[in-house]
């Protein structure tokens, strides 16, 4: 078989290919979360996916992880067809889900435990990241005693000891105020240039996504389509300064002007996809 | 020091209220002459149990064993159904009108029947304990198991976790509190089931000596005993309580855990 027919891009690191899901609702209609979304990622880039709140970003993470099966559509991973397995990608989500029982250490090696890893080894990874990103001495602390930054660094490190290339990390940054949300952002954009994973982070932060991302992946309001894609122009190591050149203004007001076009469109369809997912998941 | 004053202010009004209503208890008793076999005065009851010691503590020792016994009994029983009616939809509601069928039936009925069945020794009282036991334990496990938040369960799916790992990891660790609370319950039910059962038939254990003293207005001895009794299940309590701050530090203990 030719490669080349399928798209083929030997730098590809994760690749989306005509992904569309839909659900029945009620009445025999037919709702449609995803319409047809491709893209493709590089090994160790940062792609941002930007989109109105409830466009079913969350939904594409979701199939990306296996977690939901596509309607069609398919997922690949160096390649190699991915669509619905589980545990291949790092997901990283908007809560912090750490386990209350757990200690912050012990909530970072769980996922090596569900590998099947060797757990001294991985208790010595997990201790040596924790003080190398900013946890240290608070591994044996439980999740309840520590700030909403501070934990959402655990939940990521958790993430990252996955050892998985592609980490997905939903709205991470989502809850957190402001300032703590600043200091994540330039914290985040450290560790990946540290790490070189290829990260996936959804957003519906223009400014955040124009920070982290080398790439922009603008979705439309449900149902979802890659409405455009922005090459950000900024260096890879970058500060906030950046931020406020004329280049990344116009970027700026671009992107804020789709996203409230995209939203407003939307008022009037009020079928939550969450609630569906659970409808549909019932059955 | 501040710890010591904390403590304090904790036990010094309901000490004070108790020594107070059995002052109130003993002199009420002294001034208006009510005679023993009505209501003991609170020094009889004392005198009593120094000299019955050893008839009270052959008693105690019979009626801790049933307690034991039945609990353990009805806490594995309890927990084993929780996990069946959670790990299977068909098992859950195949039992959950016989689990509550079992409590709407009068224990004290049941009673003489499984005498006549198993005999006049300590198995009919091991069962009125169980009896008892198992039900908030099968209740709140299986509540504790459901009820765990159902990202926690994505998150782990998301790393390709399995049932088991699910189940072992979110789910078990989640229904601990519901379990831990649910036997502080059932401990103190416990007791008086023991002394329930012990009334239906025997000739030993707490229960009986407060039946056979009443029949024989030896009433100081039967106070004694009922005073034993109470003790024996605040005792118990606190033991479980105890067990409870160790097996869910994370809520019961400090901020770090210790390792």
């Amino acid at each position: 078989m030719d490669a080349n027919e399928n798209n083929f891009n030997q730098h590809s690191k994760i690749r989306v290919e005509n992904l569309r899901i839909a659900y029945p609702t009620e009445g025999n209609k037919v709702m449609e979360v995803l319409h047809d979304i491709s893209f493709d990622v590089n090994g160790g880039s940062f792609v941002c996916i930007l989109g109105p709140s409830g466009c079913g970003k969350s939904t594409l993470f979701n199939a990306i992880a296996g977690l939901l099966p596509p309607t069609s559509g398919d997922i690949y991973l160096e390649n190699q067809k991915i669509t619905g397995k589980t545990g291949l990608v790092g997901y990283m989500f908007q809560k912090d889900l750490l386990l209350p029982w757990r200690s912050v250490l012990e909530n970072i090696i769980i996922g090596t435990e569900v590998q099947g890893k060797n757990r001294a080894e991985s208790i010595a990874r997990a201790k040596s990241m924790i003080n190398k990103y900013g946890l240290a001495g608070f591994e044996d602390y439980y999740p309840r005693f520590l700030s909403g930054g501070m934990r959402q660094r655990a939940s990521f490190l958790r993430t990252m000891m996955l050892d998985n290339e592609v980490m997905l990390l939903d709205e991470p940054f989502g809850a957190l105020d402001a300032q703590t949300r600043l200091s994540m952002q330039e914290w985040l954009h450290e560790v990946w240039r540290d790490s070189r994973k290829t990260i996936i982070f959804i957003t519906h932060d223009v400014d955040e996504s124009l920070f982290l991302a080398e790439k922009v992946l603008v979705l439309s309001n449900r149902p979802s389509t890659i409405m455009k894609t922005i090459e950000v122009p900024l260096p890879e190591k970058r500060d906030y300064e950046m931020m406020g050149s004329e280049e990344i203004i116009k970027l700026r007001t671009e992107l804020f002007a789709m996203l409230r076009k995209e939203s407003s469109r939307t008022l009037g369809q009020n079928v939550d996809p969450i609630a569906a997912e659970a409808e549909l998941e019932e059955k | 020091m501040k710890a010591t004053s904390n403590k304090l202010k904790e036990f010094l009004p309901p000490l004070l209220l108790i020594t107070a209503i059995i002052l109130f208890w003993e002199f009420a008793s002294i001034w208006f002459k009510i005679p023993d076999y009505l209501l003991p005065r609170p020094t009889r009851i004392v005198e009593v149990t120094i000299a019955k010691h050893q008839t009270l503590l052959n008693h105690l020792r019979i009626t801790l064993e049933e307690v034991l016994l039945g609990f353990v009994v009805g806490f594995v029983v309890g927990y084993g159904l929780a996990l069946l009616m959670f790990f299977s939809k068909t098992l859950r509601r195949a039992l959950n009108p016989i689990v509550v069928i079992s409590q709407t039936v009068p224990v004290i009925a049941l009673g003489p029947i499984l005498v006549i069945w198993l005999g006049y020794n300590i198995w009919p009282k091991i069962i009125i304990v169980a009896l008892i036991v198992f039900f908030p334990l099968t209740v709140n496990t299986f509540d504790g198991l459901i009820s765990c938040d159902p990202d926690l369960i994505t998150m782990l799916k998301s790393m390709g976790a399995n049932r088991w790992q699910i189940f072992t990891k979110i789910q078990q660790p989640n229904a601990m509190p519901f379990i831990t609370s649910a036997s502080k319950v059932a401990i103190t039910f416990s007791v008086i089931g023991a002394v329930v059962a012990e009334w239906i038939g025997s000739d030993k254990g707490l229960g009986a000596y407060i039946l056979q003293t009443n029949a024989q207005i030896r009433t100081p001895e039967m106070f004694s005993a009922i005073f034993i009794t109470s003790l024996m299940g605040i005792v118990m309590f606190f033991i479980v309580q105890a067990i409870e701050n160790m097996v869910i530090p994370w809520q019961k203990g400090g901020k770090t855990k210790r390792s």
